[in-house]
């Protein structure tokens, strides 16, 4: 299993924003299910303009090790803006063309709505 | 029945969405690392049922970060403006220094070639779509942010002639918009 974890310094006026105060931090873990030979990506927090492109980057990683089968778990994930988007766009492209398989749960909340604004959820394969 | 629904930016000079009376302001440096701080500053005091969980925040920061990073090119020594109102709709306005969105008619064809796709359920073409990229694309800039804004922006979403200002409104029903699905 691996971790690899994102956070940034707020200023200290921060806090006071208590009605909007947000977790600016992204967290992604992954571990392999030897059985099924799926690997799960889950990430957690907030995937962002400052977030997204690490996300992407630890999916090529993957993605270039040749993991053919990887999940991608959204359940913990808050926060989702057009970087975000991106990302997963771009990690689409990347398995489409080094023909891998990708599937996704657990997108919901304002992830979930931002995802079909941008009419990105009928690409997902979305699993239970 | 499956309906094709293809929207366009809209430039307007003269369009009500830039009447500022009674509209508060507040403005910002152009510092990219601090566009959800910003963002939040202008939401600080939004009625809860407008913000609808963090759909709000997340909208409006795609506009900031615009202006901070395509209008003025992250320089520090140029302002972002930002006028608004939550009175009963949130209602903004957004002008940065630069030199505008050149490449909006350009958006809209790719809009339109992007909507086809999906429409025709041709999802190798939607895929290659599915982000715009021009020159000014960096690997930062996810592409998309602007089909999201058409349908969250349900009010309106206009520019102005030069296209450095926008000015956009979303209306509530409820107590809150529907977003399909």
């Amino acid at each position: 299993m691996s971790q690899i974890f994102l956070s940034k310094s707020l200023p200290n006026f921060y806090h006071l924003l208590t009605d909007l105060y947000f977790t600016v931090a992204m967290e992604i873990t992954n571990h392999k299910n030897l059985n099924s030979g799926v690997l799960t990506i889950r990430v957690s927090g907030d995937v962002d303009l400052y977030s997204a492109s690490i996300l992407y980057k630890t999916y090529c990683t993957i993605a270039d090790r040749g993991e053919s089968l990887v999940h991608f778990d959204f359940s913990a994930v808050n926060y989702l803006d057009s970087s975000g988007v991106g990302a997963i766009i771009r990690i689409l492209q990347v398995a489409k063309s080094k023909g891998l398989r990708l599937s996704f749960s657990g997108i919901q909340g304002t992830p979930r709505k931002v995802l079909a604004m941008s009419n990105i959820l009928p690409l997902l394969k979305e699993v239970e | 029945m499956k309906k094709l629904i293809v929207r366009k930016l809209i430039v307007d000079e003269h369009n009500e969405l830039f009447d500022a009376q009674g509209m508060r302001y507040i403005e910002f440096p152009s510092d990219y690392s601090r566009v959800r701080e910003f963002t939040a500053r202008v939401l600080n005091d939004c009625p809860k049922e407008f913000l609808e969980g963090n759909l709000l925040e997340q909208q409006l920061s795609e506009i900031i970060k615009n202006g901070i990073k395509h209008g003025n090119k992250r320089d520090p020594s140029k302002k972002l403006k930002v006028w608004y109102d939550f009175r009963k709709r949130v209602r903004f306005i957004i002008e940065d220094e630069g030199e505008g969105f050149k490449n909006l008619d350009a958006w809209n064809e790719f809009y339109k070639k992007r909507q086809m796709a999906l429409f025709q359920e041709d999802f190798t073409t939607f895929l290659d779509l599915a982000s715009y990229r021009d020159s000014d694309s960096d690997s930062e800039d996810g592409g998309n942010s602007l089909i999201a804004a058409l349908e969250y922006w349900n009010g309106g979403m206009i520019y102005n002639t030069r296209k450095n200002k926008v000015g956009v409104v979303r209306w509530f029903t409820e107590g809150s918009a529907r977003v399909s699905p």
